[in-house]
């Protein structure tokens, strides 16, 4: 079976999984006073700095390591989402997590406004641009897109913000990014910024947000007061380690003849979403007159795991994202097709070849 | 003195010489609802018993769903002893209006039914300042049930259950379950009549999703335990789908998958000997529903089909499938195998002999053979 669904989740890596099982040993708990808890909680603060070095944190910030990359997202709006004299600005793109939250808080009376897209999925800065004034608090930028793979540029979308006006706070997601692109936070200049262990050949279950000014962070859950009192709940070690692990194994690899070898076997009607402003290894796309979900099964059947872009379903509701930026009549045949380092670029030429026999037979097939 | 659960039922009373059967069936029903659960059932004339339990709540939820049960009281037993029932009413706490309600099934107990009620009316009243008497519309009820069997049975309370008839010993009925609303309730109803149930599901992979009969599996699970299934089989309509897709009139799409769904039933009611078929048809609520339609797919049946809700809305359809807790699962947003080759206008008046031609098109026979050597048995 080839994997072609690495944007939903990765694979765990060996070595990951090989700290996940040690680690699971020293069960000591590292809020003890007595030395293998001492040990363990060294293992986390080295892990920490490991990510601030990694990532290029600014003088000051930190990391904190979550439950999930939803909980951090969540964790921002609840630090940040407080007053209904403001207005705090989403890209329509981002994660459901950033996304069904911040729904939340307009349902509550809060001035939420969401940014519209461009054709590939990524923020329509100009648009952005035109909603900053004084009441602006905080802007939520995903930085590549899980739907279409498109990279926002957050460097100059903060830089905008911030000369605009400094106090602004900047969140971006930043799920898609880690492993894809070389992500410098103080370059970045966000306030905040979300990970996941399992984009990343990490386990599941654990999520790190970055904060760059931790004083202005207002906890979402309270308790033992572990992460320096940021994020309270007796700390994942196994996890953290794990995701340690998997970071440090990540490679930036060149995907551009993979995208090309599937794209050029595709010898079909197609809309393409995910244009040359996107990752390589995430594609979006839609293929007038069919089912995504069936075309889905039809390559499962044929070894391919690929991902739909879109429920296609009259009753679950389109793909959110891709609603606003894809005609009607490509909406429900929308696919996701997202890799890693284990496809050959002759595995992602057979898919292309895959995908164009499904779709054809599903049109011939179907459409009467 | 001990706390028992009485249980009631009414139709089995009507059955004559085979009210034994029906009473011994309810029997082995409610042992096998309460399997796991540590108390003893008893058949005490008339009535059933559950006694040498912890957790009564457990029990009645489960005998609530047990078919045949009419309804269901906490009690307290005592002997049939005048000085014992009046002392033991003398210690109950009556606050508001009540009536005694005295039934003396036990001949030989000296006083007369409305003689001791008026009796133990007068004992509450002396007992409790704030009881006052109520025949009409009385807040409690103190029921004294006095059985031949030299037991006496107090309660206040009266849960109500479902009636009906007790679930037969043999699966006699085969439910065609589509993951919608109403065939889950087809077969819940059928159910109260005593029809034990196995579930048959037509499925379109890959035109509907794992998801999907993922979602019926769960269904089946939720009704097993009213229609008492065990076996679900899963059918594969999709070769056959795309046949008469492509060969085939699509105003009939719909017409011709039924008659082939009724065929797939026949023959696993030959195979497994179902002696009936159960769907959640209800008269005109789509075009495969008008009597026309209707007929065009009973021209197949080999057996009779039981539609339980032909006469029913679709409010008092939903009403029943969020009693028995199978709305919330039937309308997940997935695909069923009707939805994905439906037709823009479906014929509304199909004739057989049309349906026969459109059939004539394709090797139904083969193909049929095909589909149901390859349905899957799931043991639920």
């Amino acid at each position: 079976m080839l994997y072609f669904d690495n944007a939903s989740t990765t694979k765990i890596s060996d070595a990951a999984l090989t700290t996940l099982i040690n680690a699971s040993e020293q069960y000591y708990n590292p809020s003890a006073l007595y030395s293998p808890s001492v040990d363990v909680k060294r293992a986390i603060e080295d892990a920490r700095a490991f990510f601030l070095s990694k990532f290029k944190g600014k003088p000051g910030s930190t990391f904190i390591f979550t439950g999930s990359a939803t909980e951090s997202n969540n964790s921002v709006l609840f630090s940040h989402i407080n007053r209904k004299d403001k207005k705090y600005l989403f890209s329509a793109g981002e994660h459901s997590s950033i996304y069904e939250s911040a729904k939340h808080y307009q349902n509550e009376g809060y001035n939420i406004k969401f940014i519209p897209l461009n054709k590939n999925g990524g923020i329509d800065v100009d648009a952005l641009m035109k909603e900053l004034d004084e009441r602006v608090a905080l802007v939520s930028v995903i930085h590549v897109s899980n739907e279409t793979g498109a990279i926002n540029d957050i460097k100059t979308i903060t830089n905008r913000i911030k000369t605009f006006n400094k106090n602004i706070i900047v969140h971006s997601d930043g799920v898609q990014a880690v492993g894809k692109l070389d992500i410098s936070l103080k370059d970045l200049g966000v306030d905040y910024y979300t990970i996941s262990a399992h984009k990343i050949h990490g386990p599941k279950g654990i999520g790190a947000l970055y904060i760059a000014n931790p004083n202005k962070f207002k906890p979402m859950i309270l308790g033992g007061g572990q992460e320096m009192g940021l994020r309270s709940g007796t700390e994942n070690v196994p996890q953290i380690l794990a995701f340690k692990t998997a970071l440090n194994g990540i490679k930036i690899n060149d995907y551009s003849k993979h995208k090309t070898a599937i794209l050029d076997n595709i010898k079909t009607e197609h809309l393409l979403v995910s244009d040359t402003d996107c990752i390589d290894n995430i594609i979006s796309i839609c293929f007038k007159g069919v089912r995504g979900e069936t075309i889905e099964h039809i390559l499962e059947e044929q070894g391919f795991l690929i991902g739909t872009g879109s429920a296609c379903n009259s009753k679950a509701g389109y793909n959110r994202v891709l609603e606003n930026i894809v005609p009607r009549d490509y909406l429900s045949g929308a696919v996701r097709i997202s890799f890693g380092a284990d496809v050959t670029i002759e595995d992602c030429a057979d898919l292309g070849r895959a995908l164009t026999a499904a779709v054809k037979n599903y049109r011939e097939k179907i459409s009467r | 003195m001990n706390n028992v659960i009485l249980i009631r039922f009414n139709e089995i009373h009507l059955k004559g010489g085979n009210k034994k059967y029906f009473t011994k069936l309810l029997l082995n029903n409610i042992k096998d609802a309460l399997q796991g659960v540590d108390c003893k059932v008893e058949n005490i004339q008339n009535r059933l018993l559950v006694r040498n339990y912890e957790n009564d709540d457990e029990i009645i939820e489960k005998l609530k769903c047990v078919f045949g049960v009419h309804s269901i009281s906490r009690a307290v037993e005592l002997d049939n002893d005048e000085k014992i029932i009046k002392n033991y009413v003398a210690n109950l706490h009556i606050d508001g209006s009540f009536k005694c309600n005295v039934n003396r099934a036990d001949k030989s107990f000296p006083v007369k039914s409305n003689d001791f009620a008026a009796d133990l009316g007068e004992i509450v009243l002396n007992n409790n300042k704030n009881a006052r008497v109520d025949i009409h519309n009385p807040e409690i009820t103190i029921n004294v049930d006095i059985r031949e069997t030299g037991k006496t049975y107090v309660f206040n309370e009266l849960i109500y259950a479902y009636s009906g008839l007790p679930l037969g010993e043999h699966r006699d009925g085969l439910l065609l379950l589509s993951g919608g609303i109403d065939s889950p309730v087809a077969g819940f109803c059928m159910a109260k009549r005593g029809l034990r149930q196995d579930i048959l599901h037509f499925d379109s992979f890959p035109y509907t999703s794992k998801l999907a009969k993922e979602k019926v599996i769960t269904l089946a699970k939720k009704i097993k335990t009213f229609i008492g299934a065990k076996y679900m089989y899963i059918c594969s309509m999709t070769k056959l789908q795309e046949e008469f897709h492509v060969n085939c009139s699509t105003e009939y799409a719909i017409n011709l998958l039924r008659r082939s769904m009724i065929r797939v039933a026949n023959a696993l009611c030959k195979k497994y000997k179902y002696k009936t078929i159960v769907t959640g048809e209800s008269l005109g609520q789509v075009a495969s529903q008008t009597i026309e339609s209707l007929t065009t797919t009973n021209a197949v049946a080999e057996f009779p089909i039981m539609r339980p809700l032909i006469s029913f809305n679709k409010n008092e359809i939903i009403k029943i499938a969020k009693e028995i807790g199978t709305f919330e699962t039937s309308i997940l947003p997935y695909e069923d195998c009707c939805t994905v080759f439906l037709p823009r206008n479906p014929v509304i008046k199909p004739k057989i002999k049309d349906a026969e031609k459109e059939e004539g098109k394709i090797d139904l026979v083969a193909l049929l053979s095909f589909i149901i050597d390859n349905i899957e048995i799931i043991e639920l």
